[in-house]
């Protein structure tokens, strides 16, 4: 009897490690998974909305000339495009 | 770069174009000679305009157990329009990583920047021209497919509304990839027709159906887009039931096929 139990046991805890590293692959997985297929929050109510005037700037462009917000404008308008990073 | 290949005629209708990055302006500098930016780029480092517009990532912290300190500041990515009185005219915003409107797709109500693609087809009804923001595109693009219905006299096709007549109605079948956003329909007018005393609403008038789709950004279209001689075809159908003063005529299918270049892909 205490032989069948020892049996038991010693076949079970391989078994056991082995499902824990499956779980945890699929997790890590679906983690990568989500992280990159993920759908962003809605940000509509962020940040100057249709018909608001957007809030001025002074920066520096690639040429190291400070540019404001109507050096930008044209005749007709501009677009402002707000990007995440020259390096990645 | 779509902006890049877009500035010339951005130039041209008078709208102005900077891009904001919170870098710092080295790393800007180098950026904009290694892919020859010409328009102006400009540096937020320590994120100060990202703030005072409010668009800060909220999720990203010094403390977030992914967000490594390069990551804090990053602002939500997308796109004001803004008018010469800076007043916003329209904002896009990413919903999706790498998925970004393209800039024709953007100021496509104002006309500005419209590929000169055009297709026309006629039935006895209405005739149809076939349009798109773009005939250049690329993986990750949201971009609009037009077309332009217009009844011919005395002829209207149907609205959507509470009655039994088919609804003018367009849709994309082919490529599988392609995501289609929600069918958007201009407004209509009442049509009341005597004989039946009902009030149904029609088009009666030249009006665009306005189709906006995404191509994925995914291995699988990668590929397809860089294959040399490989264009985009876009399959539809237009389906519709015109009536006049007198008749109303069996619902009609008619094919429509958009046919777009892949913008050739930076190695």
């Amino acid at each position: 009897m205490m032989k069948h139990t020892n049996k038991v046991f010693k076949r079970k805890s391989p078994r056991v490690i082995c499902w824990c590293l499956v779980v945890l692959c699929v997790l890590i997985y679906m983690a990568a998974a989500i992280q990159a297929q993920s759908v962003l929050p809605d940000v509509g109510k962020f940040g100057p909305q249709v018909g608001e005037v957007i809030p001025d700037f002074f920066l520096s462009d690639q040429h190291g000339v400070v540019r404001d917000l109507g050096s930008i404008l044209g005749p007709n308008g501009a677009l402002i495009v707000f990007s995440r990073s020259v390096r990645w | 770069m779509e902006l890049q290949s877009r500035y010339d005629a951005l130039q041209s209708e008078g709208i102005g174009l900077a891009v904001i990055f919170y870098d710092d302006q080295n790393a800007i500098q180098a950026f904009t000679e290694k892919w020859g930016i010409q328009f102006p780029v400009l540096s937020d480092v320590g994120s100060k305009v990202i703030k005072t517009y409010d668009i800060h990532n909220r999720e990203v912290t010094p403390d977030t157990a992914f967000g490594d300190i390069r990551l804090y500041g990053i602002p939500y990515p997308g796109t004001f329009v803004v008018d010469r009185e800076r007043h916003v005219v329209s904002r896009f915003f990413e919903k999706r990583y790498q998925e970004r409107v393209t800039t024709a797709s953007m100021l496509r109500r104002s006309g500005a920047l419209l590929s000169p693609f055009q297709a026309h087809s006629e039935t006895s009804h209405i005739s149809v021209t076939l349009s798109a923001s773009d005939d250049i595109v690329a993986p990750g693009n949201r971009f609009s497919l037009i077309v332009t219905v217009s009844p011919k006299s005395n002829m209207h096709v149907y609205a959507p509304g509470d009655h039994s007549y088919r609804i003018v109605r367009l849709s994309i079948d082919k490529p599988e990839f392609l995501r289609i956003h929600e069918s958007v329909y201009p407004s209509s007018e009442i049509y009341y027709y005597e004989p039946l005393d009902e009030s149904v609403p029609v088009y009666q008038q030249p009006f665009d159906l306005v189709q906006e789709v995404t191509i994925p950004m995914n291995d699988d279209v990668t590929k397809l887009a860089s294959t040399p001689g490989e264009s985009l075809i876009i399959e539809g159908t237009l389906e519709y039931q015109a009536c006049d003063d007198e008749v109303c005529y069996l619902p009609t299918q008619i094919p429509l096929s958009w046919n777009l270049s892949w913008r050739p892909l930076v190695q």
